[in-house]
């Protein structure tokens, strides 16, 4: 089962294989906030963590996918054996790793031991030099404890134990359950995964989602889902702006009214001329 | 290395275990040396629009996914050399540096108690949304500190940017000007340039003012009808453009001040303010100029002294007495300056007719006889009466003009009318960051960093547009640097921010 650490109401994915998992295996796509190791100084591609939208982790813990868990405090156990350990392993790797350089030195040397052959060849024809003074270095190569690779881990390093998060009541991490807007968008989002739908985060097309066919990776989203309570006002300028918007960047504006029956009502909108 | 050993116990029942992320074993970190650094090209052809379960489809997805996931399980993995050790303090929410600062530290980071200290939004760069976004553009991103806002009487001085000139010119980094106006690309152009020009002309009016006792008397008057020329009075005409020459004199006496403001700060071993927040309403300067008899000083206040600085009484006559009293020797280029400036002091002796005025009668009927002259078309049937005509005779009488004159609704600008009340907190809004632009990062001074490009507002998706009253609050207390508002949607940043608007006037109806 997967674990997601949730803080003031956000959801938070640290693994890459369990961010894999929910996009391949539950169409739960989520959003990279972190900096990408390979590119920190750009935001076109973005890294771990993936944030949750709310509705997600909920659906998580509903379907029992993944347990919701407060993230774990700061180990209360003594620090500085904590960071003496560290330390050790540290040390344990630099003589692991200035082994290894060792090696790699040597295993490029032997590989290039024809061509230097050849070059030693053609020098003893000029000039006698010595050839000691390579041979020397070669024993014992450089490699300063500055030159020695640390991982800045992404992840906690440690296994670590959690409280499971209770997400039917409200409380300062989870501050979504009970919230009307929540509930309504939770209903939608459910109904639209059912039927198999990709969701994403729609605000930035003034919507709550937007409903991809399939992974968003590949696909375009149709609809800009729009979540409206089955007993609210619908404005008539409001219907204009986001059936308008929806047409501009070729979406179709959904309207999802959760029914008392549990079912959800769509009512798609799109712009057309009198016929 | 083993995990079991190193799992803590189970504190609850019911306590679940976060699983370690990946360790890096040290043939990993060692293969990670000769990995890819470049991101891969997107180029798996256009999006499409419906699924329609062919293979070559999946193909593409497989594809796409299995980037994203080689992207995102990379780990970190760095040179030791080039990494900085830090320790976190909870209780104060700063990390205190234990190596020295790399790079980095030209635009992050402030010491405090001798100690190199950064926020944790700095150091850990990971979760606050928009400080990473603006992070990864390119920005140096600071945070706002209200301490150093400006009071209304600090920006009619205009100190700061006096201040920061003096820092420039010393260094010779930069030329003297401290706006990088010409930078700015269009859509954050200040909306107000009429804003900005009366802005300017203030500064120069007022900075004369503390250098008013050094000035030579005869000077005084022309000044004090330069005061007078912004109210549009008939007066007889005194040539506005005397200015900028009167500027320059006090502008530099004006540095000198602020120059000792900032040492007191670094004596005080704290870099993290650049500016001190004085009341200048408050604070008397003593008048050391050589006329002045009075030359017994006061211990300063207690509460104005830095913490390790003492002070005492002292009659500060013998020193005045060493004072250099010689004249300033000008050199040929600064003697032409003034020269060229003389010009544009409109003297009133210089004026023939004023010249053959015996007394103040006559110097006064003169003045009468021009006014007069001046409005000669004015019929008094018209002027002399409770109710006269919309406009003068010898105003230009533009279509504008007139309009400005009848409209009972004044325009108004968000960073005008503020007054005390309004600038007491209302709602939650607060300015988070300063933001100023990359290509500044060369020459960018933590100490004295100028001029910010914008300043941020961080507000999430579903909290309401800011109210007038904020929204006026928030823009005084930027000043002249414009304010953005980055909305966060899980994840998502969007920005936006008010631009000043006025109406344009339609002339041709």
């Amino acid at each position: 089962m997967l674990v997601v650490e949730v803080k003031a109401g956000q959801a938070l994915v640290w693994s890459a294989e369990a961010a894999r998992t929910l996009r391949e295996r539950l169409g739960v796509g989520g959003r990279p906030v972190g900096s990408l190791a390979r590119g920190p100084r750009q935001n076109a591609r973005l890294g771990l963590p993936l944030l949750l939208l709310p509705e997600e982790a909920r659906l998580l813990a509903e379907i029992g996918a993944a347990t919701l868990v407060t993230a774990p405090r700061r180990e209360s156990g003594p620090q500085a054996q904590a960071a003496a350990a560290y330390r050790r392993e540290q040390e344990a790797g630099f003589r692991e790793q200035r082994a290894l350089a060792a090696e790699a030195r040597q295993k490029r040397l032997k590989d290039l031991a024809e061509h230097i052959a050849r070059g030693r060849a053609k020098k003893q024809r000029g000039p006698p030099e010595s050839g000691q003074g390579e041979e020397g270095a070669g024993l014992q190569p450089p490699f300063p404890e500055t030159a020695m690779l640390v991982q800045l881990p992404t992840a906690r390093p440690r296994p670590a134990w959690a409280r499971p998060l209770d997400w039917h009541h409200p409380s300062p991490d989870w501050p979504h359950a009970g919230n009307p807007a929540h509930e309504l968008r939770y209903r939608v989002y459910k109904d639209l995964w059912e039927r198999g739908y990709f969701l994403t985060s729609g605000g930035k097309f003034g919507g709550d989602f937007l409903v991809y066919p399939g992974d968003p990776l590949r696909y375009h989203a149709h609809f800009v889902a729009q979540c409206c309570a089955p007993g609210d006002p619908l404005p008539l300028p409001d219907l204009v702006c986001a059936g308008r918007l929806g047409t501009n960047v070729r979406k179709t504006l959904l309207l999802c009214s959760p029914q008392p029956d549990g079912s959800v009502a769509y009512t798609s909108l799109h712009w057309a001329g009198l016929p | 290395m083993e995990p079991a050993l190193e799992q803590p116990q189970q504190p609850e029942p019911q306590a679940v275990l976060v699983p370690a992320g990946r360790v890096l074993s040290s043939e990993e970190l060692f293969a990670a040396r000769s990995r890819d650094q470049k991101l891969p090209l997107r180029s798996h052809g256009q999006k499409v629009f419906l699924p329609d379960g062919s293979e070559a489809q999946e193909e593409q997805l497989q594809l796409c996914r299995q980037e994203l996931w080689t992207l995102l399980a990379e780990e970190r993995v760095e040179r030791r050399g080039s990494l900085v050790t830090a320790e976190w303090s909870p209780q104060h929410g700063v990390v205190t540096l234990k190596t020295f600062a790399g790079k980095f530290w030209q635009t992050m980071g402030f010491s405090e108690g001798g100690q190199q200290r950064l926020y944790p939004e700095e150091a850990v760069y990971l979760l606050e949304c928009v400080f990473s976004h603006l992070k990864r553009l390119g920005y140096v991103v600071r945070r706002f500190q209200p301490g150093l806002v400006q009071s209304p009487y600090e920006r009619q001085l205009n100190l700061e940017s006096s201040s920061s000139e003096k820092w420039h010119g010393k260094r010779k980094r930069r030329n003297s000007s401290p706006r990088p106006a010409d930078k700015k690309p269009k859509a954050l152009e200040n909306p107000l340039p009429e804003a900005d020009g009366t802005h300017e002309d203030q500064t120069t009016s007022v900075q004369s003012a503390p250098d008013q006792n050094s000035r030579s008397l005869e000077e005084k008057p022309q000044e004090a009808s330069h005061k007078n020329n912004p109210e549009g009075s008939n007066q007889p005409p005194e040539s506005p453009s005397q200015v900028p020459g009167q500027a320059e004199h006090p502008g530099r006496t004006l540095k000198e001040g602020g120059g000792s403001c900032s040492t007191a700060m670094d004596d005080n071993g704290n870099d993290r303010a650049c500016k001190p927040r004085w009341d200048f309403e408050k604070i008397a300067f003593p008048n050391m100029a050589c006329d002045r008899p009075h030359t017994l000083l006061l211990t300063p206040a207690p509460e104005l002294l830095p913490g390790n600085v003492t002070a005492r009484e002292i009659d500060a006559a013998p020193w005045c007495q060493k004072l250099n009293q010689r004249k300033e020797k000008l050199s040929r280029r600064e003697k032409e300056q003034q020269r060229g400036t003389t010009p544009f002091r409109n003297d009133v002796n210089a004026d023939p007719e004023v010249r053959r005025c015996t007394s103040w009668r006559a110097y006064k009927e003169l003045l009468q006889r021009r006014w007069q002259r001046k409005t000669w078309n004015c019929p008094p049937n018209l002027w002399d009466q409770p109710v006269t005509p919309l406009l003068n005779p010898g105003q230009p009488a533009s279509p504008a003009t007139v309009l400005q004159q009848i409209s009972l609704l004044q325009t108004t600008h968000l960073t005008e009318g503020i007054d005390g009340r309004l600038l007491e907190k209302s709602g939650d809004m607060e300015i988070s960051f300063d933001i100023y632009q990359a290509d500044s990062v060369s020459s960018f001074r933590k100490n004295d960093p100028g001029r910010p490009y914008a300043r941020m507002c961080i507000s999430g998706f579903d909290e309401p547009v800011p109210d007038l009253r904020t929204l006026k609050r928030l823009s005084f207390q930027s000043g002249d640097v414009p304010l953005i508002f980055a909305l966060v949607d899980h994840g998502d940043i969007a920005f936006y921010s008010f631009r000043d608007f006025t109406l344009p006037v339609d002339l041709a109806h």
